[in-house]
């Protein structure tokens, strides 16, 4: 069996490895006068950095050199259609490490490997030698802010912190719910990032004055531009593992903690474009039971890596920061994906799928008041801008709404959990992960997970349905109708109506079904047309609309302009449209020759897999095909000219369809542009669209 | 954390037509036959994905695994990793499992892969989820049972249609749903989002109109080559390529 050619490898040479490496490696340098990169970790004094074992050290320099590679080679952008082969990229390491023993093993380079792959659809491999560099080196602990060095005994959890409102309620009930103290640990990127999280860390130590928080963050800053060619950043959560881990390592506790909803932590497919790690799956439960066996490999104790949100909404996640009495610092929280356009004014873009979830969530929890409109850039509820500008929404964007609804209202509807199985099997990658987890089967997995998806659909959909209250929508319209870009005119069947304006009432059809959307009748000397269900269209007979009906009626078949003339003056035409063909030309001869080469191919192809069936009906096929020729071709099978009435009858037909057609497009350019598109003029006359169904 | 990447068709010449299509809310069949003229190189390269292959071949043995005296030691045989009679749910992570393993020692796996892992989850489950007992409980032996049952020609059959359907509308909506959303809205071809609901059903029957085609010699194929011992990850290959240009040429015919 032939094979696709071989992807691309990318080699990655890190800290000692780097010396010598081949040329055309990515060289990843943390140590000597001019690293390729430095990570600084905040929150920590620089003197614990002797306690933490060297494997740990090792971790996280491995993390982030596996990040940088991550930026440092394109995925091909967002619109390149290559069936993923830029995406999934190919990538060996060569990684100098302190302790060789703890990496250098069969055991750790699976778990890796499959880890890494699964978080990123990239292809990893890893070979470990040990790391010499005595030169300084880039990897630094050190004070956040005024924030005072705390003695690492006593912190109770290790939970991940960014500041959006699924790790902000983590935080919120551990420290205030369950009065703990713990340690956040953090990724310092933007600078707005970073303040936003210092705030809401401040405003939980203020509330509960007598716990422990200690911020630990982590800013990783790469020394050169060709590092930063990627923004989608897949295995960012590995750093943020490798953090944490460390840290839990530190001060002796067996786990750390992701705050993720179900629904985003799974992030099943909205759309069927979005393959694989098109949607991220940075605390997919596959990928937390690999990060647990990676921490649990270097830890004297196995280590856990846990989400307890993974089987709650969003919208449930709202009720537990309400019931942990912080929902009033909800709207302090950024949950935006697009961190890197959003401002002080708007700090959430709007059209984001974490936006649209996050605005969707808020009206279905009942918190909407704490989750104001005007921290949105672009207010999807209004379909406009906080300026009032109403022409809001990018193709992409429209797109992502549309696919958010639709899969919640997938999932409202799902009846069971195999149902669930067989509509999304990409639910089945999470099941091993839960069944460990939580140490149920694979049924009871699946029920969770399930449950959420069946419980956020129908958040969504309740949320949705408010939108369509009468007042909502009164209060929508503006003087020129619903603005396009609102939630409500983008999903109008949910009682909306096509023109947006529910009060409107077209004019009803008498001659021919209200409800039919596809219209082409003749009734005395005038035409009736309607088109995708729009206003219909009154036209005087013309011969070329009498043709056009025809072919309507006869979707997908070719048939001849002297068929056509046939019909049109009341003959009828034979049961094949080649019967009523004239003789053959030079064209359709060396056609139907090539059809019949094609047909003897499938026919050996059909006899070689057993498709008896199929064998005969192409013998069939061949034999017809035969037959035709020699009844149709002239002597010696060549070709006949074309008759003046042929041509006669061709050029006829054509030219009143075209003028129809001409005709048309007057008074409903988009119908004519179809018909333009669907009907094929010429030899032969054909209407190629099989699909769509016409009141005739 | 949740992102996620949407794209869009190229504005190149051979996607035009189903972009134009789209645009004038045209029925599914003709987008359906767009997209295949635009994509059939890519389809043709589907039997050479290492996932692809592994997928089908994968559900060829799996019947004759649940007809051996021990189930689940003949699917650890096939590298499905079970631990004991499996459920539904977990015969189908261990197959995804299994399918991920076989891609990461290959190092090479396409979105077609991909495709064709998640289309043999679904047509697996479809078919026992229809036929396990419910009433009271499903037990392993009624799954082992059912999965047994596919080794006949006709069951075989019915599975391969499953497979082939699903493969097929998640090829074609894997670009169909790079522009369709952009059509939905008020003075769009989709004025309704149940007018695209629509037009994906529309689609998905047109796939499972157009897989009966497959029916029809699968299950032959099926039995003759597990009669001759030649059940090959190399005959399966090419029985995948067949089945898909027979699919490819029923779709585009249109219903």
């Amino acid at each position: 069996m032939s094979s696709s050619p071989p992807r691309s490898v990318h080699h990655v040479a890190c800290g000692s490895a780097a010396h010598g490496a081949p040329e055309a490696a990515l060289c990843l340098q943390l140590h000597g006068t001019s690293p390729s990169l430095s990570v600084d970790i905040a929150g920590l004094d620089q003197q614990l950095m002797t306690r933490v074992a060297p494997r740990f050290r090792d971790l996280i320099r491995l993390a982030s050199y596996v990040l940088v590679a991550d930026q440092a080679v394109s995925r091909g952008g967002e619109d390149t259609l290559d069936l993923g082969k830029r995406w999934r990229r190919d990538f060996k390491f060569v990684v100098g490490v302190e302790d060789l023993d703890a990496w250098d093993r069969d055991e750790m380079r699976q778990v890796l490997e499959s880890t890494l792959h699964t978080l990123t659809d990239d292809f990893f491999s890893f070979e470990f030698v040990p790391q010499l560099d005595s030169e300084p080196e880039q990897l630094n602990f050190g004070a956040v802010g005024d924030d005072p060095f705390l003695p690492l005994e006593g912190f109770e959890s290790v939970q991940l912190f960014s500041g959006g409102m699924d790790s902000f309620t983590g935080a919120a009930e551990e420290i205030l719910g369950n009065d703990r103290d713990v340690i956040l640990v953090s990724h310092r990127s933007a600078s707005k990032t970073w303040k936003l999280q210092r705030d809401l860390i401040d405003d939980l130590r203020q509330r509960a004055p007598s716990r422990r928080v200690l911020h630990v963050a982590v800013n990783m800053a790469k020394h050169a531009k060709e590092l930063r060619r990627e923004r989608t950043q897949r295995s960012r959560s590995f750093l943020y593992a490798a953090l944490a881990g460390t840290v839990a390592n530190l001060v002796g506790l067996d786990f750390i903690r992701f705050y993720e909803n179900g629904i985003v932590g799974m992030n099943l497919p909205v759309l069927p474009q979005v393959i694989g790690t098109r949607a991220t799956r940075t605390t997919h439960p596959e990928v937390l039971r690999g990060f647990a066996k990676i921490l649990s490999l270097l830890s004297p104790q196995p280590m856990r890596v846990e989400n307890p949100f993974e089987f709650l909404s969003r919208a449930e996640v709202a009720g537990r920061l309400n019931d942990a009495g912080a929902i009033d610092l909800l709207s302090k929280t950024v949950s935006c994906a697009h961190v890197h356009k959003s401002s002080t004014m708007h700090p959430h873009c709007g059209v984001c799928s974490q936006c649209v979830d996050r605005r969707i969530s808020m009206l279905a929890a009942g918190f909407a008041e704490h989750d104001p409109a005007e921290a949105y850039a672009v207010d999807i509820l209004r379909g406009q801008h906080p300026s009032g500008e109403t022409d809001v929404l990018k193709e992409r964007d429209r797109t992502m709404i549309i696919g958010y609804v639709d899969a919640a209202d997938r999932f409202r509807d799902l009846a069971s959990p195999l149902q669930l199985q067989h509509r999304y099997p990409e639910v089945t990658r999470a099941i091993p992960g839960l069944t460990e987890r939580y140490g149920v089967d694979a049924d009871e997995a699946l029920r969770r997970v399930y449950e959420v998806h069946k419980r956020h659909g129908e958040g969504v959909d309740r949320a949705i349905a408010a939108l369509f209250d009468p007042e909502t929508l009164r209060a929508l319209r503006r003087p020129n109708g619903i603005p396009a870009d609102s939630l409500p005119a983008l999903l109008g069947a949910r009682g909306l109506g096509a023109s947006g304006c529910p009060q409107q009432q077209e004019e009803a059809l008498e001659i021919v079904p209200a409800d039919a959307k596809h219209v082409f009748r003749r009734q005395g000397q005038n035409w009736t047309l309607k088109y995708r269900g729009g206003k219909p269209l009154i036209m005087n007979h013309t011969k070329g609309l009498n043709y056009i009906s025809f072919l309507l009626r006869h979707p997908g078949e070719e048939l001849t302009a002297l068929a056509l003339i046939d019909l049109d003056e009341g003959r009828e035409i034979g049961s094949h449209a080649l019967s009523t063909s004239f003789s053959i030309d030079e064209e359709t001869l060396s056609s139907v020759r090539g059809k019949m080469q094609e047909l003897q191919a499938d026919l050996a192809q059909a006899e070689e897999y057993y498709d008896y069936a199929e064998a005969e009906r192409l013998r069939g096929e061949i034999e017809k095909l035969e037959d035709y020729v020699r009844r149709e071709a002239g002597l010696g099978g060549k070709a006949r000219r074309e008759s003046p009435e042929q041509k006669r009858a061709r050029t006829s037909v054509s030219n009143a369809i075209t003028r129809a057609i001409r005709a048309v497009r007057k008074e409903h350019p988009a119908f004519a542009d179809y018909l333009k598109l669907q009907i094929q003029t010429g030899f032969f006359l054909q209407y190629r669209d099989t699909n769509t169904h016409w009141v005739l | 954390m949740g992102h996620i990447r949407l794209g869009k068709l190229p504005r190149a010449k051979r996607w035009a037509e189903v972009v134009d299509l789209l645009g004038l809310g045209a029925g599914s069949a003709a987008v359906a036959a767009a997209t295949l003229d635009a994509a059939e190189a890519d389809l043709r390269s589907a039997p050479q994905d290492p996932a692809v292959l592994h997928a089908f071949w994968l559900l060829t043995q799996l019947p004759d695994a649940a007809r051996s005296d021990d189930f689940a030691s003949a699917l650890r045989d096939l590298g499905v990793q079970v631990e004991g009679a499996p459920s539904v749910a977990e015969l189908g992570a261990a197959l995804t499992q299994a399918i991920d393993r076989h891609a990461l020692a290959q190092r090479n796996k396409s979105d077609l892969g991909e495709m064709a892992q998640l289309a043999a989850v679904q047509s697996l489950t479809g078919l026992l989820q229809s036929r396990v007992p419910t009433l009271f409980g499903t037990t392993p032996d009624d799954v082992r049972s059912e999965v047994a049952k596919l080794a006949t020609e006709k069951q075989f059959g019915s599975l391969a249609k499953e497979f082939f359907a699903d493969f097929s509308q998640r090829f074609l909506t894997y670009y169909t749903s790079r522009e369709l959303p952009s059509h939905v809205g008020r003075d769009r071809a989709f004025p309704e989002l149940t007018a695209h609901d629509a037009f994906n059903q529309a689609l998905d029957v047109h796939c499972q109109q157009a897989s009966r085609i497959v029916e029809t010699f699968a299950g032959t194929w099926y039995s003759k080559s597990r009669f001759e011992k030649t059940l090959t990850p190399e005959r399966t290959a090419g029985f995948i390529g067949y089945a898909l240009t027979k699919m490819r040429r029923e779709l585009k015919r249109g219903d």
